[in-house]
């Protein structure tokens, strides 16, 4: 790991929220974990990283998928039913920042008091906060190696947020 | 007194690094190691202020955080900071101070004279004399009393350096690394916890390097030493130094602050200045000492009295001499062992002056020092530096002196014992309890996750400390105990108790007689222990005091509770980066930048940033919108509407979920088909209104207005959470995922035409409230026939990536139509001209009836809001309706205006604007029994600038009010 | 203060928005009785000591929680999860 802080914007074609009902979660979990080829969609606070996609439970019976492909809203609707879940295609709303390197915890820890150690927030972890007023989701890819995703109408205040905060570590924009 | 540099060499001082520095602009030397407070005594200048009130010379007093008098500015420009402790500065090359509360100058004061005045300016002054002559004399005065009673100025420039926040989580935080500290931490870093030891100082070791004894056999320095190099071997031990927790909140949550770089003439570049930590610790070990007490007698704030311990520290550790003949004044042991520590350290102790007649006889062991025990100090003379103190037998029973005697001195060291620094126990909560043994208030039992121990529990003895290690001669146990003012023969001389706020013996006396008797009352009418200093060195001496008065003892007299911040904190600090363009987050649309290159004035709706108006060749902000309200009436425009809010709604449930929420009826929404609503609060006034769009039989888009988008997803989640957990919805925030833009005008339907090839816009295709799919090259678009302006209108959403793309190819499809972008200005006057409701109406006082919507709330159904909509208040005749006005004079008519009738005011203009369709100025009212005063003229005023204006009430749908113009 | 959600775990307070007493009941939606709605919307207790309230996690998971906590010092003695998920995370 670089001692230095790493910042790039991957871009992620879809973004799709699933929200079951307690009724039909398990419905729900079958047919994802079908469609990711999972044998278990990941626990609350976890996500897994399958076939190109982002899986994150956010809370009992909520799924967030964030994926390089297109179009996977039309794929998810097809096999979910309305009486399932709710498919909310918000692949336009959040913009993501990876973010790694030595001080990466020390830098997010600027805006977030949620304690990151890997004791407490493992990799593979997923949560939902926010950051100098801005809501986030942060998922840890491994030890001071993170994405985490804005609002998108809020992107150019957080990604202010994020430079001004790296400046620090010696963090400069090329 | 004039101090000087010892033969010793000061253990915190590197004698290779001279440094140079500036106190009110003149130049001294000091070196690497020093505090102002020590290199200034070794310049042989003592008074660094005067005091608060009185204006006197004061000298510095201790060698930490509590002093009360050495007060500085330092720095200079955007970075100078008041206030200072000098004791706390550490020096730098380069570092410019100054003092404070002079005027003109250090030497001369003018305002000094206030000490002639002083039988004036007593306990409660400003109360009686100014709250009961009315404010006006108060006004009138408050200038120069602001003058002349101040501490330190801020600057009025920006500070150039970078302030930080950040969030530390640890197992165990243990605030404090002197003895105790030290020791607390080696027990618990073999643990493999996460163990944070923080000390406000530059160097741990706290009390330890004026110990004598042995630990382990070490000596006090190199066990420190050891110590540092232990600890700094764990991986889990993170040790911070010049970090001061200043306070202790809910949940073992603190906040401290750390000066990264103050001892710096810069930070380096990106570094900051300081940091603010909050710390979240599962426990807190409060090892926070004690400090040392003074004793009150007359003219005890002469400059040339000081604490012992703190000269003892000057000796110690800067090699700096205090003055050069010294007199001790104690009321314990440990008096004696700082006499005699002074004495080996070079500096010239004559006297020790001890309260108690009987004295363990095993102290007195130097026959250089002249021991005068049963004796107190009765009175300190010498103006600005300390000259002369007079000394008396004393009978502590009867509090009566005998004969007093002068000695020539010229320092008085005072050590009444120690007072543990409670400060953070005392902020969790935990009541403060008495400890008769060492007379002092020590830490009740934890009500949260904390321990203290040491000094702090009344631990000052290393044996105490150090239970399992073998400590050899131990410096002494000082045991205080409560001395209350000591009796002068010269009764016009101040007792200081509170040096920062000087405040006197006689002001509680006052207090005292006025009544003013609980500690709480006496704290607030004498401002005592409420300076910067929180009455570190006054507390106890005056709550002793108070309760001689009362005839009651020290616990039944009780103690305030401390509040945070121990020390003061910095506002910057406490700003961290959100300044300047951090200041606040902002929100913007995709086609911001198109905005900004195409003359908007942006302004900030809530946190979105959206166009007021585009100025064309010098236009007025009128002009700019009266020409694109003019545009969307003759031809067509187009507006951005991304920031309005928009949510997800989706499920089986989702139709009824929405007939239960909006008044009007939305169960058999139609798909395909938007529908205006109104939702209510659940009591039963106006809570928003939007358009619901059903895109399936279980989905619907639901906008709503741009300030209320975040309270009605929050109310929506409550319903569906808590009170109707059986519906089968979800609700989601998608406002960021649509970019929408409406297209207005007569020409709105021919420029969509020629860009969106696969709508049908006739209105069988797409008919008034209509919701269609479509495509512009490619990009799907949501293009809905809703118009807020009156005219034909379309709202067209889009991805948001999309949205500047879908917005260039419209207007670039409007050219043969003059389309023009307009801002919120002309959205404005458009809505106000066709009287629909916005902001300025939802103030959350208005019912839908008060707004002319009474007739669309359905009778058929419940929703939210539809039983308490009906109460008394809310149907009431008087209530206030919204009723049109024009202005008779062809004046503008300004927003917030009462309106009058005859002399009765009958409401408010809610909004305003210039009609062009009118050519009329025109505003929105609320006025009471508004249907009925159509056609009567009222009076417009705004008592502000007192304007009047003459208008007439008039129906508020001032165009086309049937409709027609949807259609054209 | 810090609310410890079922789902995210400790968080500060500043992350949650206060809801209302959680005891105080809604009357049933059909119900038109003025009064009961003038409770419901109006009437509530002030307790020193123990209060049964909602709290939304609204910077987080946006769930909402039943939380008891002390209003003098603050305590929070138990914080479960209300709505239709609540059985659902008994299980």
């Amino acid at each position: 790991m670089s001692d230095k802080i790493l910042i790039n914007e991957p871009h992620f074609n879809s973004m799709v929220l699933i929200k079951s009902w307690p009724d039909s979660s398990e419905i729900m979990n079958k047919i994802l974990e079908k469609y990711l080829s999972l044998s278990q969609l990941p626990k609350v606070g976890e996500f897994i990283f399958q076939d190109n996609i982002y899986c994150a439970t956010l809370s009992p019976g909520h799924i967030m998928l964030f994926s390089f492909r297109e179009n996977l809203c039309p794929e998810i609707t097809k096999i979910i039913l309305p009486e399932i879940a709710a498919i909310i295609d918000v692949s336009h709303s959040r913009r993501g920042l990876r973010i790694q390197g030595k001080s990466s915890t020390n830098l997010l820890n600027k805006g977030i008091a949620i304690n990151l150690s890997e004791d407490n927030f493992p990799e593979l972890g997923v949560l939902q906060s926010s950051i100098h007023s801005i809501g986030i989701i942060l998922l840890k890819l491994e030890p001071n190696n993170y994405l985490i995703f804005s609002y998108r109408s809020f992107f150019d205040s957080f990604y202010a947020w994020v430079i001004d905060s790296a400046k620090e570590y010696g963090y400069a924009l090329s | 007194m004039s101090g000087s540099r010892l033969k010793h060499h000061g253990q915190f001082i590197n004698y290779d690094k001279p440094i140079k520095f500036t106190f009110d602009g003149k130049e001294y030397h000091g070196f690497l190691g020093d505090t102002l407070a020590s290199a200034m005594i070794a310049n042989g200048k003592i008074i660094l202020a005067r005091s608060f009130k009185y204006h006197r010379p004061r000298g510095i007093f201790s060698a930490g955080p509590e002093e009360p008098n050495a007060l500085v500015s330092v720095r200079s420009d955007g970075r100078l900071e008041p206030n200072s402790p000098a004791t706390t500065i550490e020096l730098y090359d380069g570092l410019d101070a100054y003092s404070q509360n002079a005027w003109p100058s250090l030497s001369f004061d003018i305002m000094s004279i206030n000490q002639v005045f002083s039988p004036l300016l007593v306990a409660g002054f400003y109360y009686k004399t100014f709250m009961g002559t009315g404010q006006k004399f108060w006004h009138f005065c408050e200038h120069f009393i602001r003058r002349a009673a101040g501490m330190g100025k801020a600057g009025l420039e920006a500070d150039p350096d970078r302030y930080e926040k950040s969030n530390i989580f640890s197992d165990v935080l243990i605030i404090g690394g002197g003895p105790a500290g030290l020791s607390a931490a080696l027990q618990a870093a073999s643990n493999g916890e996460t163990i944070t030891l923080v000390d406000e100082n530059k160097h741990f070791g706290g009390s330890l390097y004026e110990e004598q004894g042995t630990i382990d056999g070490k000596n006090s320095s190199s066990w420190i030493e050891d110590t540092l190099k232990v600890l700094s071997e764990y991986d889990n031990v993170t040790m911070m130094t010049r970090t001061t927790v200043y306070g202790y909140f809910d949940d073992n949550t603190l906040g401290a602050v750390e000066r990264v770089a103050d001892h710096k003439e810069q930070p380096r570049k990106n570094e900051p200045r300081q940091r603010h930590l909050k710390i979240f610790a599962k426990h807190v070990i409060i090892a926070t000492g004690s400090l040392e007490r003074p004793i009150v007698f007359a003219g005890n704030d002469t400059p040339g009295v000081m604490l012992a311990n703190a000269a003892l520290r000057y000796a110690n550790r800067y090699g700096v001499c205090v003055g050069d003949n010294v007199a001790i004044f104690t009321n314990n042991d440990d008096g004696y062992n700082t006499a005699h520590q002074l004495r080996n350290l070079g500096v010239n102790v004559t006297t020790v002056i001890d309260v108690r007649k009987k004295v363990d006889q095993t102290l007195i062991t130097d026959n250089n020092i002249k021991y005068i025990t049963g004796n107190v100090v009765t009175s300190a003379r010498g103006g600005k530096a300390l000259s002369v103190i007079k000394i008396a037998p004393y009978d502590m029973p009867t509090k009566t002196i005998g004969k007093e005697k002068k000695i020539k001195i010229d320092t008085l060291l005072i050590s009444g014992g120690y007072t543990p620094t409670i400060n953070l126990c005392s902020q969790t909560g935990t009541p403060a309890v008495f400890d008769n043994e060492i007379q002092s208030f020590i830490p009740g039992p934890p009500t949260r996750k904390w321990e203290a121990c040491g000094a702090v529990v009344g631990n000052f003895t290393l044996e105490e400390i150090f239970i399992d290690n073998k400590i050899k001669n131990g410096n002494k146990k000082a045991i205080p105990f409560a001395l209350t003012d000591i009796p002068s023969s010269n009764n016009s001389a101040k007792k200081f108790i509170d040096f920062q706020h000087d405040v006197s013996v006689t002001d509680l006396k006052i207090a005292y007689t006025e009544g003013f008797r609980s500690v709480e009352h006496l704290k607030r009418y004498t401002t005592l222990g409420m300076a910067a200093d929180q009455g570190k060195t006054s507390n106890m001496n005056a709550l002793a005091i108070m309760a001689e008065l009362r005839g009651v003892t020290i616990p039944e007299a009780g103690t305030t509770r401390f509040r945070a911040p121990y020390k003061p904190v910095a506002l910057g600090t406490l700003a961290g980066r959100s300044v300047g363009n951090n200041y606040r987050v902002i929100r913007r649309t995709p086609m911001h930048d198109w905005h900004l290159a195409h003359g908007a004035d942006m302004i900030e709706a809530g946190i979105w940033y959206r166009p007021q108006v585009y100025k064309k060749n010098g236009e007025t902000i009128t002009d700019a919108y009266i020409r694109e309200a003019t545009a969307v009436r003759n031809s067509v425009g187009i507006v951005d509407v991304t920031s309005l809010g928009k949510i997800d709604v989706q499920g089986p449930d989702a139709a009824e979920f929405l007939n239960r929420i909006y008044a009007n009826a939305f169960l058999k929404v139609p798909i395909g088909k938007a529908r205006y609503g109104v939702m209510l609060r659940e009591d039963g006034c106006m809570f928003d209104d939007g358009t619901s769009w059903r895109l399936s039989e279980t989905q619907f888009l639901m906008t709503t207005t741009t300030a209320n988008a975040a309270n009605v997803l929050s109310e929506m989640e409550r319903l569906l959470t808590l009170i109707w957990p059986k519906l089968k919805v979800h609700v989601s925030s998608i406002s960021d995922q649509w970019a929408g833009m409406a297209v207005a005008g007569p020409n709105s339907r021919n420029t969509l035409e020629k860009v969106i090839k696969d709508i049908d816009f006739s209105e069988e295709g797409l008919p008034f409230m209509g919701v269609t799919d479509g495509t512009i090259n490619a990009i799907p678009v949501k293009v809905s026939r809703l118009s807020f302006s009156g005219e034909r209108a379309y709202e067209v959403f889009t991805a948001t990536h999309h949205g500047i793309t879908i917005w260039k190819n419209i207007i670039q499809a409007g050219a043969d139509f003059n389309i023009t972008p307009y801002g919120t200005e002309a959205l404005g006057t458009l809505r106000i001209e066709k009287g629909h409701i916005s902001g300025p109406e939802l103030d959350g006082r208005t019912t839908m009836s008060d707004v002319g919507l009474g007739k669309m709330a359905s009778s058929k159904k419940r929703y939210v809001g539809s039983v308490l909509k009906e109460r008394i208040g809310l149907t009431d005749k008087m209530r206030k309706t919204m009723v049109g006005l024009i202005s008779h004079d062809y004046q503008p008519l300004k927003a917030g205006s009462l309106v009058l009738e005859g002399s009765k005011n009958i409401g408010h203009l809610t909004s305003t604007t210039y009609s062009p369709a009118l050519n009329k100025y025109i505003a929105l009212a609320l006025i009471q029994d508004g249907n009925t005063k159509i056609g009567n003229t009222v009076t417009a005023v705004f008592p502000l600038k007192n304007e009047k204006s003459s208008a007439l009430v008039v129906d508020p749908h001032f165009y086309d009010k049937e409709g027609k113009r949807l259609y054209v | 203060m810090i609310i410890k959600c079922p789902h995210c775990g400790p968080r500060e307070a500043s992350e949650y928005t206060y809801v209302g007493d959680a005891k105080v009941i809604r009357p049933d939606h059909e119900d038109n009785d003025k009064d009961k709605w003038n409770d419901y919307v109006f009437m509530r207790c002030n307790p020193r000591g123990k209060h049964s309230e909602y709290w939304q996690h609204t910077s987080g998971c946006r769930a909402f929680l039943n939380v008891i906590r002390d209003t003098v010092s603050h305590k929070i003695s138990n914080v479960i999860l209300a709505g239709p998920w609540k059985i659902e995370a008994k299980k």
